[in-house]
């Protein structure tokens, strides 16, 4: 049975300093063999020096041994004592010695109640049932197949996050993080050009992408973004181009805070070359 | 019926048909890509498995050798594990020491069915306990402080509620 316990056969060990005032230490080592328990007495007196003794039982003869039970109750406390006459019984722990790739397998049989009933079990369970990889599989077992765009958004607020989203917020977060990558790439585009005439066909040029995400309402709009909207107002009056839409146009670009810098380097652009003066 | 010798981590020779034997993905690949002759005296060294858990995997697979090859695993479907035939449910009432090294097992020989079937056996020995009765059912030591404890039981609100 050896494989999934450690070569050299030890299955757990303990160690504490008795509660005070003693200062004892205490160590117990559980093998597939026999139970370890070793005991270093310290005491303040100098005359009394005393060795550290060992004890050893089988599996068997520690299920009689209150002296030795009573001494790991007294210095390791009762979840360890219970731990281990299980294991003195035969039951190991073998469950979280398992792969995690295996476990992972399992959790994925396993419903939502079972991974949070795990969780609550102990610390290991605590940090393997919160892996990316757990809520990644979770997601995907409870959704359809996952999209790049889900998988770039996770790797910024992991899984579980993900799990517990809702399908509309989802949708948010994803065309917010879509129109971030359009703005940046128009943030390029919009650092390079310096006439007047290359700015204003960038922005004609995004506006059927953000036709889409103009049901979005924005409550974060500032100053400074109400005054580039003027600004492109003017441009678009300018243009004859249809106000209301490149109004809307802008407002889901303002969503996102790239969208600042933005639309400040355009009216910077606007501005420098060519002279228009706002109202 | 060409039969092949599988020897255990402690020594024991198995002679096992191949086709039996071709179950585990990797004495498939060691037959076929490394060149290993059937007719070929030598034992295969299966290191990672005992003498008594080799004879269970052998004959598990003795009995699904007729068996279609399993599906690929499909990510999106809803995993069922209340689909162990009653001959798996029998094979599998063991001691936990043995269920866990046949998963082992399972897993080092690349046996997709009897991985199956066994982590579906623990999952089954997981489901609808409370953390009390998971730590119960497989000794699992509880080291949270108190404090952790609390915790641990905030954050996972979400399940509670409903």
């Amino acid at each position: 049975m050896a494989s999934l316990l450690p070569k050299n056969g030890e299955i757990f060990s303990y160690s504490a300093t008795a509660p005070s005032p003693s200062k004892d230490y205490c160590q117990l080592v559980v093998t597939v063999n026999e139970f370890i328990f070793r005991t270093w007495r310290i005491s303040l007196r100098n005359d009394s020096h005393i060795h550290p003794k060992e004890e050893r039982d089988t599996h068997e003869d520690f299920l009689y041994d209150d002296r030795m039970q009573s001494e790991i109750l007294r210095v390791l406390g009762k979840s360890v004592l219970n731990y281990a006459k299980a294991v003195a019984r035969g039951q190991i722990d073998y469950l979280p010695r398992l792969p995690e790739k295996i476990l992972l397998k399992i959790f994925n049989y396993l419903e939502l109640e079972d991974i949070d009933n795990l969780t609550k079990t102990n610390r290991f369970f605590d940090s393997i049932c919160n892996l990316e990889d757990t809520w990644k599989n979770l997601f995907q077992r409870h959704t359809e197949a996952i999209s790049p765009d889900i998988e770039s958004l996770a790797s910024k607020l992991g899984w579980k996050k993900i799990f517990f989203t809702n399908k509309l917020q989802l949708q948010l977060l994803l065309r917010r993080q879509r129109d971030d990558t359009l703005n940046q790439a128009d943030e390029k585009q919009a650092n390079k050009s310096t006439k007047l005439e290359t700015v204003s066909e960038n922005t004609v040029d995004f506006h059927p992408s953000y036709e889409q995400s103009t049901l979005i309402t924005t409550n974060k709009r500032g100053l400074s973004h109400d005054e580039s909207i003027e600004i492109d107002n003017t441009e678009n009056n300018e243009k004859t181009d249809n106000l209301t839409d490149s109004q809307i146009d802008i407002r889901s670009m303002t969503e996102t805070p790239n969208t600042d810098i933005n639309i400040d380097n355009i009216q910077r652009d606007i501005l420098s070359p060519s002279g228009i003066v706002i109202d | 019926m060409p039969s092949i010798k599988l020897s255990s981590s402690d020594g024991e020779v198995f002679s096992v048909e191949v086709e039996i034997a071709k179950q585990s993905n990797t004495i498939k690949t060691m037959l076929e890509d490394l060149g290993m002759d059937e007719e070929d005296d030598e034992a295969v060294p299966l290191p990672n498995v005992n003498a008594a858990i080799l004879k269970r995997v052998i004959q598990w697979c003795t009995y699904h050798k007729d068996d279609p090859p399993p599906p690929e695993d499909d990510e999106n479907k809803e995993k069922r594990t209340d689909d162990i035939s009653s001959w798996d449910a029998d094979f599998l009432k063991v001691d936990q020491g043995t269920l866990f090294e046949l998963i082992l097992a399972a897993n080092y020989l690349d046996i997709k069915g009897l991985l199956d079937v066994t982590c579906k056996t623990v999952a089954n020995m997981i489901k609808g306990k409370s953390p009390e009765e998971i730590r119960k059912t497989f000794n699992i030591k509880n080291d949270f402080t108190q404090a952790e404890e609390d915790q641990v039981r905030r954050e996972n609100e979400w399940c509670e509620e409903k």
